[in-house]
């Protein structure tokens, strides 16, 4: 067989480098740390009030709002801006499946993440014919029809009042809805990283780097970006439907465009292609309220500052965000994911290596509309 | 019989018409070289060819079968394989992601199955990574399995190419300037890798090539475009010394509105 210049070694196949096995010590430290994560995760929050609880299980709930639009922004590199509308539409669905139809919870979720699914076969079949900003443009559109008109239609969200949504029976106290929401955000993750390993995923990353190029690998470049946009919807309305169901009320007015801008900078700033940078941003900002709240006497100085409505903790992430996704696109396009690289691979069984960045390395122009 | 035909193939981008009534064939197993100067429209003709362009007027078949309107990856599951000018790989990916991305349509699972882990779905996988090493082994590649594209010198990412072309299973392969980037040398080796694949994968096998030499040993049938039209045909030696042939490389400059357009072209496609 020919050899080229640059890769002399081609003719006996080097053995490969042995593979780097951490001693006794080294796995009793990664130990600990996981014990340390599943402790804050699952064993902390048994400690605290019911009113944390609802705080918790929205962060679990914004993380799988951050993996749907890792979806499309990470893996086809499309951008949405009506994400609030795929998530409210859940929501309300579930709950006028549960409260209006008498359902269940469960035949609840389903259909708001078929719904959520559905929608975006639709929106996506009509406008995937064009990408970058002008799609970026129509989900915008669509987001704010969804608010203005979907989100008042009396029967589906109870108009102004809005839609009351009862936990379901098993899980009816904060603690259980906790556990139950962190089941299926670890379902979402599950299958988003079997779908990166398997041709659908690797069929995304193509085309999002090489369009012409994924189309001569045999792929169908619009009806793989149109999946793509139907997964993010799907796990779109399952992350409505459980938000839902934790605030046991669906009010018409949070489903605006603040939130979907929020949506956006908590993938970013979480990092894109990375599982574990993006539940890690999503719930951040979920958290951001809470732990501003935290801070003694912070409250009151909010509320001392001039101007035509009272600041209240809510708006941190609007504020803090775009703060956080200005570093992030300077200095770490990666995001939280990216620092956290060398840590997360330590933790599954690599050496330590500061400077690892990995091979996906989310360039600057990979966060683009 | 020829198993790749263009038959009178136009398109005209604004002023330039930059293929003018363009035929050819490519019989069962031959190689074709096409030649002609900068700016000649043989990209263009392999844009059309494999469906990124829609031809003005004209038809291609494809094994008998009319593909015209058939889209790229239509055309690409019906075993027509290419590569690119400016190297067509997954950049981000390391070499072995390539080679199994590029077996897209030998994954023979459902979308489903794969997102949820199915045992066919997980089976298929490893016969994928499996034909991707083996691949990699056959262009002397398996050192950089594991290497990121981006960054492997020029000569290299073109042989990784002609891997990940071969992974997708073709018949035909068209190779835009599979040996833009190498020496004299490596040129010559490229040329007996293209015949071992021939003969070890049954190809039929076009490229466009500028390296003399190689087009000279290598290639049963030579066509040589300029602005647009098919200027000579025929055997290697017979095109070679066509005077017309001679005075287009050597006599007059090519039309250089033609050359920049072609560049802006390529350009908006790449950035599509």
């Amino acid at each position: 067989m020919t050899v080229t210049r640059e890769d002399t070694s081609a003719v006996g196949r080097k053995p490969p480098p042995a593979r780097f096995r951490p001693s006794p010590i080294g796995w009793a430290l990664r130990g600990v740390i996981w014990l340390g994560v599943a402790y804050l995760v699952l064993v902390f929050p048994l400690s605290r009030p019911a009113g944390d609880l609802v705080s918790y299980t929205t962060a679990v709930c914004y993380g799988i709002v951050a993996l749907s639009l890792n979806v499309l922004l990470g893996y086809v590199g499309q951008i949405s801006l009506g994400h609030q509308a795929f998530v409210g539409l859940g929501a309300f669905t579930s709950a006028y499946m549960v409260t209006e139809q008498g359902q269940s919870f469960w035949v609840g979720v389903l259909a708001a993440a078929a719904i959520g699914g559905g929608q975006a076969l639709v929106l996506g079949g009509v406008s995937l014919r064009i990408r970058g900003l002008y799609f970026a443009l129509i989900t915008l559109s669509y987001g704010l029809v969804a608010e203005q008109n979907i989100f008042q239609i009396q029967e589906l969200t109870g108009g102004g009042a809005g839609q009351p949504a009862p936990k379901p029976e098993l899980f009816n106290t904060e603690w259980r809805y906790y556990y139950l929401c962190l089941a299926f955000l670890a379902l979402v993750l599950l299958v988003d990283w079997r779908m990166m390993r398997s041709k659908a995923g690797r069929s995304l990353l193509a085309l999002r780097e090489n369009p012409r190029v994924a189309a001569t690998f045999g792929i169908n470049v619009r009806m793989a970006t149109l999946f793509a946009f139907v997964v993010s919807g799907v796990f779109a309305g399952l992350a409505g439907a459980l938000i839902a169901h934790n605030d046991t009320f669906v009010s018409p007015d949070v489903w605006n465009f603040n939130l979907a801008l929020v949506f956006i900078i908590m993938t970013v700033v979480g990092g894109l292609r990375s599982r574990a940078g993006l539940v890690i941003g999503g719930a951040f900002f979920a958290l951001m309220p809470y732990l501003i709240e935290k801070i003694p006497g912070f409250t009151d100085l909010l509320a001392k500052i001039p101007g035509p409505q009272d600041l209240t903790p809510e708006i941190a992430p609007l504020v803090i965000g775009p703060l956080l996704l200005l570093l992030t696109l300077i200095q770490f396009p990666g995001g939280i994911g990216q620092q956290l690289r060398p840590i997360t691979r330590w933790l599954g069984g690599r050496k330590f290596d500061l400077h690892d960045r990995g091979l996906k390395e989310v360039q600057i122009t990979d966060v683009r509309a | 019989m020829s198993v790749l035909e263009a038959i009178d193939l136009s398109i005209r981008f604004g002023g330039v018409q930059a293929n003018r009534d363009v035929s050819m064939a490519i019989g069962e197993y031959e190689i074709v070289g096409i030649i002609g100067p900068n700016g000649a429209g043989k990209t263009t003709l392999f844009n059309l060819i494999t469906g990124f362009y829609p031809p003005d007027s004209g038809r291609v078949k494809l094994k008998g079968r009319d593909i015209t309107d058939l889209p790229v990856h239509r055309r690409a599951g019906l075993g027509l394989g290419r590569t690119f000018q400016n190297v067509g790989l997954v950049k981000g990916a390391t070499v072995r992601d390539n080679l199994i991305t590029a077996q897209y349509l030998q994954a023979d699972y459902s979308v489903l199955g794969g997102m949820l882990g199915s045992r066919t779905s997980l089976a298929t996988e490893r016969v994928l990574r499996s034909k991707a090493d083996a691949l990699a082994d056959a262009l002397g590649l398996g050192d950089l399995l594991d290497t990121q594209v981006a960054g492997l010198p020029y000569g290299t990412l073109k042989r990784v190419e002609i891997a990940t072309v071969l992974a997708t299973d073709p018949e035909i392969l068209l190779l835009d300037e599979p040996s833009s980037g190498m020496g004299p040398e490596e040129a010559h080796r490229l040329g007996d890798t293209l015949l071992d694949l021939r003969r070890d994968f049954g190809l039929s096998i076009a490229m466009i090539e500028h390296h003399v030499p190689l087009v000279v040993r290598i290639c049963d049938y030579v066509y040589c475009l300029d602005f647009g039209e098919l200027l000579v045909e025929g055997t290697a030696e017979h095109v070679r010394n066509d005077r017309q042939v001679v005075a287009a490389y050597l006599g007059e400059d090519p039309d250089p509105e033609v050359l920049e357009l072609e560049r802006q072209l390529d350009s908006l496609v790449e950035g599509d």
